[in-house]
């Protein structure tokens, strides 16, 4: 327990899941929470000492879902695994913290809706009152940022975070004993509220950070200069994610969140300005009244446009309606998009037949890059990839007729074939939800791999061929041939059927209900097990040279 | 190859074959961590992929609802002229449609000269708010980049819309329904543009008759103004239908009824003109209510618009003009004047809002002559008799110098320049000079 709450004590605004064995373990107040929000039993340990502790868990292979619930109810979660396997000689488990999942930071298709965003935000403000708003999804490396300032900044502050929804907002801690739970500036409008030391808002660490994030020595392209709120905001984003999503330690978070490459500057007038009042009583998005929800059909904008085929499709249709064009050109370049394809009814049909197969690429990066994504996922992206030749084929000029945007989108779509090769290669058709179980990578993908494969495998067909030929010849279909660690292999036969052992079988060792041999046979075995011995040896040697001389792929 | 020595050299050799398995899962996790990074290391390409793709699906959608549902491609112009003919309420004509229905398509025009803001009448239910919503949807569509539910669309670039829709479901929040209202209809007044899609529904309601349209008259007045927004303003005061007499730019329309013996039919249609006022007597005629209330309500009805022309030709003499109506006000100092005083000494300015203060103010103007005009309604319905009309004679005396200073300093007050605090400062200070 002294392990525990010196981690805990890093986590105080967490729920710490503490890796036991095969379950994740909460305790004290985080149990008592979780009990209550999974609906799971609250037990407790120590017991006998007198003063017992709270306890619950959930098991390790099934924790995303638990997870998901929780993130979802609103909490933040830690994550503690064990670094290093049990073992003699051992007291205790390494632990550590691998991750820490909060609303605003949650990337797993299990917490969030396909379909809509999952923004974080961070809100910096001066003393001259204008007010820095920055927001990322994670999920998909959307980034923007944006300042608002004079007398009606905070209403149209909150104005701005009614329509983008954050899961979760981050501000500077106040100075003050006592922090209230929700903040009158934003009125409840930004989610979950998560407090940051006041540093993290300056103006000279953000930009510092963001050099970082971004790898450039100025952040003039990104249109920040001249709003240093905006760019608090961004930078409080970056600290955050970098001590949350990617497990802090500086060098592995940059790579791990390189998918967040740059953010963009905005106006909120630089669109069709929208203001919360107009959303829902226009019900854009959601409907007034909901008791009605037996009549069929839509009841909202959102519902009665959406015939998006992707999740990235239905995010992308929501953000171009809470942000309309204002710029005549730009909606022209849609409006000639959309004729061209009003008029071509097979090449729609064709596009959205393909479009249909294609997974979101937006997450998925998002969680490769993260060092999330499952071996499963990478097949999906594989079969995704293995779409766009044909897909591009159907946007190929003149499909894309005059517009010049189809036109854009056509040359932006890029087929990856490298990438999709190398997964093809790489990764088995049907592989395993996780990474850690064999047959993840394909055969003829690794020398080292397939030798190995097949030394175990061979062995095992011998030992099961010699099983099954030792039956047919003694007539006993219990018969067994195992291995212990005391004696090496034996065959086992039972008390019953021991009238039935050929002469040539050698006695080894006698238990209760069964006898143990050996034989010629399986002393033969022991030797050709030698030579696996040597070559495993060899293998490993041969291979570990020849990584040393290949090519990082990729790099 | 070696000899097999002892058990335990056997026994050792054994664990390292079992140990193959581990090492073969070992290595299969390193290689995929190694694809993954490498394909991380394509993040850049597979975002922008990512992003056409979207965009791909989303324009493929939009082309889609176009071919199925005969949508039309809207035309941008620069002369702010709007014009959309047989549109549709895209969420309601494909709601009608799944219970095989058809919707009643509607024309709209606007342009900044001759009609920048429809006076939408005509009985509830009839289709006011679908029409409204309508053009806001169409604006809004169109501006995505979408088709849109209407055989022609031309449009200008809209920079923002405002809706003040219908009743608010903000009541959970505690807050009257009249003062978010009010505090909706402030922000419109504030913000909206001459590029401003407005969209007022029943501005008034929340209060009573004379305070809501009195609000309802001065905001369409400052709408055509001083906004310029282009505007469509449903309401069932009919009372405003005379401005599209006294604003060159404010036009009536309705939705029609059809009327026989035995019912009122609602053909959501909407056509140029106010509605006719008769309906609602209809409908309780229809309803059954005895004949000689029936005969007395269109006699009252008749002798209250006989009134209302009185008093718009008070509001706004002439046939139109900038309101330069001051000279006559002065006249006007009556009884009504002893009312606003009265309000505002009850007034709780602890209680009251910013925005509130600004209201009251700004419908302090239109209150003072309508009340007026209503008193003397009463008086010619009901001669002597009632107690509430007759005191004009005890206030006449009530009426201090003090009074005068308070009344003459509301008339003086440019309220488009006012800003709500300041209303409330104002407000604060007249109070205490009448205390």
């Amino acid at each position: 327990m002294q392990q525990y709450q010196g981690i805990k004590s890093r986590y105080p605004h967490a729920l710490l899941l503490f890796r036991l064995g095969d379950f994740y373990e909460l305790f004290y107040e985080d149990a008592i929470i979780a009990a209550r929000e999974l609906q799971i039993t609250l037990t407790s340990r120590n017991r006998e000492k007198g003063q017992p502790i709270p306890m619950c868990g959930v098991p390790y292979h099934a924790a995303d879902g638990y997870i998901a619930r929780l993130i979802r109810a609103g909490f933040k979660i830690a994550i503690c695994d064990q670094m290093e396997l049990p073992g003699p000689g051992k007291k205790i488990v390494r632990r550590e913290v691998v991750r820490v999942i909060t609303p605003g930071t949650a990337t797993d298709g299990a917490v969030l809706e396909a379909r809509e965003n999952n923004f974080l935000a961070a809100v910096a403000k001066d003393v001259a009152g204008t007010l820095g708003m920055a927001y990322v999804d994670l999920s998909t490396g959307e980034f923007q940022a944006t300042e608002f300032s004079g007398a009606g900044a905070a209403e149209a502050l909150r104005d701005e975070l009614q329509l983008l929804r954050p899961r979760e907002t981050l501000l500077p801690r106040p100075q003050q004993l006592f922090e209230t739970a929700k903040t009158s500036l934003l009125d409840g409008t930004g989610g979950v509220e998560s407090r940051l030391d006041e540093w993290i808002f300056q103006h000279d660490y953000a930009e510092r950070i963001l050099r970082e994030q971004f790898g450039v020595a100025e952040l003039t392209g990104f249109g920040l200069d001249g709003h240093p709120q905006s760019l608090a905001a961004a930078g409080a984003i970056i600290h955050y994610l970098r001590e949350n999503a990617a497990g802090g330690d500086d060098a592995h978070s940059v790579k791990a969140l390189r998918h967040l490459d740059g953010v963009r500057y905005y106006e909120q007038q630089n669109a069709l300005v929208l203001d919360p009042v107009s959303v829902r009583n226009l019900e854009l998005i959601n409907p007034i009244f909901t008791e009605e929800s037996g009549r069929v059909g839509p009841t909202t904008l959102i519902a009665a446009l959406d015939v998006t085929v992707t999740g990235m499709g239905a995010r992308l249709l929501r953000s171009w309606m809470m942000r309309p064009l204002i710029d005549p050109a730009a909606i022209d370049a849609r409006l000639n998009a959309v004729a061209s394809l009003v008029q071509q009814t097979m090449v729609r049909g064709e596009i959205r037949k393909e479009l249909k197969g294609i997974l979101d690429l937006e997450r998925i990066t998002s969680r490769i890059t993260l060092g999330l994504a499952t071996p499963r996922e990478l097949v999906a992206l594989r079969k995704s990839l293995a779409r766009l030749p044909l897909l591009k084929n159907f946007l190929t000029p003149p499909a894309a007729g005059g517009s010049e945007l189809l036109r854009r989108i056509f040359t932006e779509i890029d087929e990856l074939s490298d990438v999709r090769e190398r997964l093809e290669r790489g990764i088995a058709d049907e592989p395993p939800a996780l990474a850690t179980a064999p047959g993840t990578i394909r055969s003829g993908f690794d020398g080292e791999l397939d030798e190995l494969r097949n030394l175990s495998q061979h062995s095992k067909e011998i030992i099961a061929a010699m099983e099954e030929r030792e039956r047919k010849r003694t007539g006993i279909a219990s018969l067994k041939i195992r291995f212990n660690s005391i004696f090496g292999y034996y065959i086992e036969i039972s008390k019953a059927n021991l009238h039935l052992a050929p002469a040539d079988y050698e006695r080894k060792q006698t238990l209760v209900n069964a006898e143990r041999f050996t034989s010629t046979e399986l002393k033969e075995y022991e030797r050709k097990i030698l030579a696996a011995d040597e070559q495993i040896a060899e293998i490993e040697n041969r291979h570990r040279t020849e990584r040393v001389r290949a090519e990082d792929f990729g790099g | 190859m070696r000899k097999l020595r002892t058990g335990t050299e056997l026994k050792e050799y054994e664990r390292k074959i079992l140990a193959a398995d581990e090492h073969i899962a070992e290595i299969e996790n390193r290689l995929f961590v190694e694809l993954r990074s490498g394909v991380a290391a394509h993040a850049a390409r597979l975002r922008v992929t990512a992003s056409a793709i979207a965009q791909l699906d989303v324009l493929t959608s939009f082309a889609k609802l176009a071919a199925e549902r005969g949508y039309c491609r809207p035309e941008f112009n620069a002369t702010g002229e709007l014009l959309i003919v047989d549109g549709r309420h895209p969420v309601i004509e494909e709601l009608l449609r799944q219970h095989g229905e058809r919707f009643v398509p509607n024309d709209l025009y606007l342009e900044s000269q001759r009609q920048q803001l429809l006076l939408i009448t005509g009985p509830n239910m009839g289709g006011k708010s679908t029409y409204l919503r309508q053009a806001a949807l169409i604006v809004l569509m169109a501006q995505m980049g979408c088709f849109v539910p209407a055989r022609q669309a031309k449009l200008p670039v809209t920079d923002r819309i405002f809706t003040r829709i219908g009743a608010s479901d903000n009541l959970a929040r505690g807050r009257s329904t009249f003062l978010v209202e009010m505090s909706e209809v402030a922000a419109i007044l504030h913000h909206a543009t001459r590029s401003s899609l407005v969209l007022l529904d029943e501005v008034g309601r929340g209060t009573s008759t004379f305070d809501g349209l009195s609000i309802a008259w001065a905001v369409v007045e400052h709408l055509q103004k001083h906004t310029g927004a282009r505007t469509l303003f449903a309401t069932h005061y009919h009372e405003l239908t005379e401005l599209a007499d006294l604003l060159s730019a404010v036009k009536n329309v309705h939705v029609s009824v059809k009327e026989t013996p035995n019912e009122i039919v609602f053909l959501r249609r909407v056509e140029p003109g106010s509605a006719d006022k008769s309906y609602g007597i209809e409908v309780a005629r229809l309803a059954g209510l005895p004949r000689s209330v029936i005969a007395r309500a269109r006699e009252v009805l008749l002798k209250h618009e006989q009134n209302e022309h009185e008093l718009s030709e008070t509001l706004s003499p002439g046939a139109n003009g900038n309101g330069n109506h001051n000279g006559e006000q002065a006249v006007l100092f009556t009884a009504l004047d002893r009312e606003v005083i009265d309000k505002l000494r009850g007034a709780d300015l602890d209680q009251l809002k910013p925005l509130d203060a600004l209201n009251l103010l700004a419908a302090r103007e239109v209150l003072l002559k309508h009340e007026q005009n209503e008193h003397e309604l009463s008086e010619t319905l009901s001669p002597g008799a009632n107690g509430n009309g007759n005191h004009n004679g005890e206030q006449a005396v009530l009426f201090t110098a003090l009074d005068r200073e308070v009344i003459d300093k509301l008339r003086g007050a440019d309220l488009d320049q006012l800003k709500p605090l300041d209303a409330l400062n104002l407000l604060a200070e007249l109070k205490k000079q009448i205390s």
